[in-house]
């Protein structure tokens, strides 16, 4: 497709003697009486990500090229020594390649010509972004056990024991606690005692309903031991 | 206090013995232990044959006070009881420490059935009575819901090995001078036990004072001493 517009004679003279880089000019405001005398070849279409490349068979001793396209419009460099080549490549878009030619002799000719560059069709990913899944619900338990083997106990596992803050933070989350020597609660609570001795006594085992959501070493301190509480708090 | 209407039934032991004047001249609660430190079964002595090293003296230091978990003040109330009322304090503050619902302990059943009502009980009497037996627990009306039974103990030697036990967060339940006392944390000076009572929470701070370690050690030959470790409810019921 070829789409032919005018440009304004003034402007094109300017850019060519002045060689700045021109400011982006609304296609729809150019308006000449000057019709084309050159021609610049271009193909219709191109990929995207290859270089659209434009000639003009229109000999002259001096050439200016402007491209405007989706950023604007600026002065183009030819690619090659007769100055009768340009290359260039851009995001997806209409491009409108505008030439300028001194003729021998003084004169000016001008052309345009339009190609776009089109956007590749994404291929399907052979393997998709993991899509989110629904927000992870925090941990909940409503029961604790620290279960621990009362012939090991050690001083700083009694300071943990011995503590009320912990046992005050599960009873505000709504949390009922129990602490036991293994062979006690092994009859009565064997799958707690099983996830206690899995993790390895002493241990802190968290139930929901009854049925094992988490163990965890019993921590050192009281004041760890509340944190441990209060992650298993859920969003009470 | 609640008592339960329940019947005594005959001591599965000899306690006539009981009933005699201990060799300091007077009937005390707290009577002469009638087995060697140790002789139990099932109660083995402390740094004995298993591995339960005492610790050393500069480890004896403080140790988190129990205070936050006495919720009943048993008062022995002029009975010689005080060696079941002081082991009762011992198994309701340890209801409450670790989670258990709270049961009041009929120590007087339990008294009067090991000393015919008439005197004290030794120590290591009542530890094997309350290892086989245990205490029976009541509800608020004075039936009884269960029992709760020592399950591990150990005997305990010396002043030392009492410390360390108190230091691993166990109770340390003596004799000393005909009366029996528990001593459930090391109070800031190292040498001192903070005792819970038999006499009501108007003795002392709520029923609470200190005991030095040489008045427990004092008796320690004479009377002994245990560190419960673990004791069972007929039925955990956890708290509701």
């Amino acid at each position: 497709m070829k789409c032919w517009i005018l440009l304004p004679a003034v402007l094109s003279l300017a850019l060519l003697i002045g060689g700045g880089t021109p400011r982006p000019l609304p296609l729809a405001a150019a308006s000449s009486p000057l019709a084309p005398s050159a021609s610049v070849d271009v193909a219709e279409t191109f990929a995207e990500h290859t270089l659209v490349e434009a000639l003009t068979g229109t000999a002259g001793t001096g050439y200016a090229w402007f491209v405007q396209g989706p950023g604007g419009m600026v002065r183009w460099v030819a690619v090659n020594g007769r100055k009768n080549r340009i290359a260039f490549t851009g995001r997806p878009g209409t491009y409108t390649i505008m030439l300028v030619v001194l003729v021998e002799g003084g004169g000016l000719e001008q052309a345009w010509a339009t190609t776009e560059i089109v956007a590749d069709q994404p291929e399907p990913d052979p393997q998709p972004d993991p899509q989110p899944g629904p927000d992870p619900q925090p941990l909940t338990a409503d029961r604790l056990y620290l279960i621990h083997e009362t012939a090991d106990d050690t001083p700083a596992l009694a300071e943990v024991r011995a503590a009320t803050t912990w046992k005050t933070r599960a009873e505000k989350l709504g949390m009922k606690w129990l602490m036991s020597d293994d062979d006690v609660a092994r009859r009565l609570l064997p799958e707690v005692v099983a996830a206690a001795e899995k993790r390895g006594l002493p241990a802190v085992v968290f139930c929901q309903q009854e049925k094992v959501v988490g163990t965890a070493a019993v921590p050192a301190t009281a004041a760890a031991m509340v944190s441990l509480v209060e992650s298993y708090g859920g969003d009470r | 206090m609640i008592r339960s209407t329940i019947p005594v039934e005959p001591p599965a032991y000899d306690f006539a013995e009981f009933r005699l004047p201990d060799r300091i001249g007077r009937m005390g609660g707290c009577l002469q232990r009638t087995t060697k430190c140790g002789a139990i079964e099932g109660v083995p002595r402390w740094a004995g044959f298993e591995a339960c090293p005492v610790l050393p003296i500069e480890e004896l230091t403080a140790s988190p006070s129990k205070r936050a978990y006495q919720w009943n003040t048993n008062d022995q109330n002029g009975y010689p009881s005080c060696t079941l009322t002081s082991k009762a304090n011992v198994a309701e503050i340890a209801m409450a420490e670790n989670g258990w619902k709270r049961r009041n302990v009929d120590w007087y059943y339990v008294w009067r059935l090991l000393s015919g009502g008439r005197g004290g009980v030794a120590l290591d009497t009542a530890v094997r009575y309350l290892s086989e037996k245990g205490f029976p627990v009541l509800d608020d009306s004075g039936k009884v819901v269960g029992t709760i039974k020592i399950v591990e103990a150990w005997d305990i030697p010396t002043i030392q090995a009492g410390f360390s036990a108190v230091k691993k967060g166990y109770t340390l339940w003596y004799g000393a001078s005909g009366h029996a006392e528990g001593g459930y944390s090391i109070l800031d000076d190292g040498r001192s036990l903070d005792v819970c009572g038999t006499w009501g929470s108007d003795y002392g701070d709520g029923g609470w004072y200190p005991r030095a370690w040489n008045y427990i050690a004092a008796g320690l030959p004479y009377y002994g001493a245990f560190a419960t470790r673990a004791w069972e409810l007929q039925e955990i019921d956890l708290p509701s």
